[in-house]
């Protein structure tokens, strides 16, 4: 998953891998393609015979946004495979608050490691006179890189305008063309009291971010990431407001017709997440980062396993929000703005950081094989993570709460295990655990297990093996008192069982094992 | 409308609006100019992120600034 990054928060490795990137691309003839396709679909009228001038394949119209979501990530793609890095993503340039500085101008993204600066020619940066030469239409050189930072409008969209096309609904609206109003394509594309918005940051670049031919300029694509996210964050803020044109729109804008040059529908792009990108600013889990919450192991998930996701923009800053107990004695799915879904549905959350949430897997995934997670914020989702599903998938709590070492047992009477109170042979032991799957009594989402009668007891085949002696389980189910999904296992320290600080510990449930935990015995 | 010549920094622009027509050409070469019925502004997918007021100054930019012009 491409992780889209504001320019300015580029390292200095990010910067040079995309500039190289780029340049590899202009190399090999790949770039110049980009350039002509924008032209090929600024010259294709839409409907066909009509005037290009008046709405394109790309331009003039409801496709505005999708056909350029599809560009950029044709291109995206391409910086991947030409750089060995799956992860690439394009950065975006926030031109809105560049709008702010007393000179935009002086924007780090124009400095001498990412864009280069202004001119006529440009003469510095990567992409400078004798370095860098644009194509014309029809694909020749065409000499250097111009710009004419201001010459031909004097400021760039501010954040006002573009908080003003967020909030403007529905997402286009008939005659599907620059007079169309009221219309967030049409106002970000900047047709409304234009040059605005999108075609305003054109016009304030100049030179050759004029023409059709516009990608020349490498700040198109940064531009339009920008443009991008625009519409990332216009749907995030209104889920109910889908592509219009369905049908009965121009031809090519329709939210199944093909955009020219391509067979890419609007249908196709309109979950940039599905497309394998996502915004800096979106909450996003990590690579891996859906863990079990005792043993801090990937694996599948199991109904009920207590999981710790891990990544950015999950909840608040620190120190975070604990759990809550809400309507009915449950606990609650939302926690200071954050909720955590399991193929759409919301899951009972113990804890939300910024880079951490603990969550309860729900029950309803047993039977399933997999599940999508998705975090959402604010409204704001995340890419979905898809995760295996198992009956079970233990893992031990510890006392450090890393995952490894002492595990989190309690003798037989109630002391908490460790080297100065070690478990006798033959007494009782009490394991705490997760991911233990379903039990029967049936566990409720986000309950308190009752103080019995019923004991709520897993349906999984539980084994416990203590120095690699199996150990007689006398009980394995939710303890009294605690969130459904935290399990206890009592097991029978066997009589063989060598003494010692640091004995192995291992609990197999469905015939899942778990971390190797430690617990003393005497 | 009759035919409108102008000598733009070395280049020949003709400007031709009759017959509901808008036929423009820079150094021979026709260009695709399109009036906007809605704001009755002229457009070119050539410099596709503004519109224009006059043909003429129209042209013009399409000269400075395509490089299928510029330089020529």
């Amino acid at each position: 998953m491409a992780i889209r990054k504001n320019a300015l928060t580029l390292s200095a490795a990010e910067k040079t891998a995309f500039v190289d990137a780029v340049k590899a691309l202009k190399a090999n003839g790949t770039y110049d393609q980009y350039v002509l396709m924008h032209v090929q679909a600024m010259n294709h009228g839409t409907p066909p015979g009509t005037s290009p001038s008046i709405r394109n394949a790309a331009h003039r119209g409801p496709a505005f946004f999708p056909w350029h979501r599809e560009f950029l990530r044709r291109l995206e793609v391409d910086l991947q495979n030409v750089s060995g890095d799956p992860n690439m993503g394009l950065p975006y340039w926030d031109w809105a608050t560049d709008a702010a500085l007393a000179d935009p101008a002086t924007s780090a993204v124009w400095g001498n490691d990412l864009l280069g600066g202004n001119g006529n020619p440009v003469t510095t940066g990567p992409f400078a006179s004798g370095v860098w030469t644009i194509v014309n239409g029809a694909g020749n050189p065409a000499g250097p890189l111009i710009r004419a930072f201001g010459a031909n409008i004097s400021s760039l969209p501010t954040q006002v305008d573009v908080n003003g096309a967020l909030g403007e609904v529905p997402y286009d609206s008939s005659p599907w063309n620059t007079s169309s109003s009221p219309s967030f394509r049409n106002r970000s594309e900047g047709w409304i009291s234009g040059p605005r918005l999108h075609n305003r940051v054109h016009v304030w670049v100049g030179g050759s971010m004029l023409p059709g031919t516009s990608p020349n300029d490498p700040v198109f694509f940064l531009h339009h990431c920008f443009v991008d996210k625009m519409w990332a964050d216009w749907q995030a803020q209104h889920p109910s407001e889908g592509y219009v044109p369905t049908g009965a729109g121009p031809a090519g804008h329709n939210l199944n017709d093909a955009m020219f040059p391509w067979t890419a529908t609007p249908a196709d792009v309109v979950d940039h997440h599905g497309l394998g990108y996502q915004y800096d600013d979106e909450p996003i889990i990590a690579a891996g980062g859906v863990l079990n919450a005792a043993s801090f192991l990937a694996g599948p998930v199991s109904p009920g396993a207590i999981l710790s996701i891990f990544g950015s923009n999950l909840g608040p800053a620190v120190p975070g929000v604990f759990l809550t107990i809400g309507a009915g004695g449950l606990v609650t799915t939302q926690l200071a703005q954050t909720r955590v879904l399991f193929d759409g549905l919301p899951a009972p959350l113990l804890f939300v950081r910024q880079d951490q949430i603990n969550v309860v897997a729900l029950y309803g995934l047993a039977g399933a094989s997999s599940t999508q997670v998705e975090v959402e914020v604010d409204g704001v989702r995340s890419a979905p993570a898809t995760l295996p599903v198992s009956a079970a998938g233990p893992g031990v709590f510890t006392r450090t709460g890393a995952g490894t070492g002492q595990g989190a047992v309690l003798n037989q009477d109630n002391s908490v295990n460790d080297a100065a109170n070690p478990a006798p042979t033959g007494s009782v032991v009490q394991i705490f655990a997760t991911g233990g799957g379903v039990t029967s009594p049936s566990a409720v989402d986000g309950g308190i297990a009752p103080t019995p009668p019923p004991l709520h007891q897993l349906t999984e085949t539980v084994q416990a093996d203590i120095d690699g002696l199996n150990a007689s389980v006398l009980f394995a189910g939710a303890p009294p008192g605690l969130v459904f999904g935290v399990v206890q296992v009592n097991a029978e320290v066997p009589a063989a069982a060598a003494a010692g600080n640091a004995v192995p510990l291992q609990l197999t449930i469905g015939g899942v094992a778990s971390q190797t935990v430690t617990i003393a015995v005497s | 409308m009759p035919e409108q010549r102008e000598n733009y920094k070395g280049k020949e622009i003709v400007i031709d609006t009759g017959d509901d027509q808008i036929q423009v050409r820079i150094d021979g070469s026709e260009i695709e100019v399109a009036r906007d019925e809605v704001s009755g502004r002229y457009v070119t997918s050539l410099l596709p992120y503004t519109d224009y007021s006059s043909v003429v100054d129209l042209a013009k930019d399409v000269s400075d600034n395509v490089p299928d012009f510029a330089g020529d």
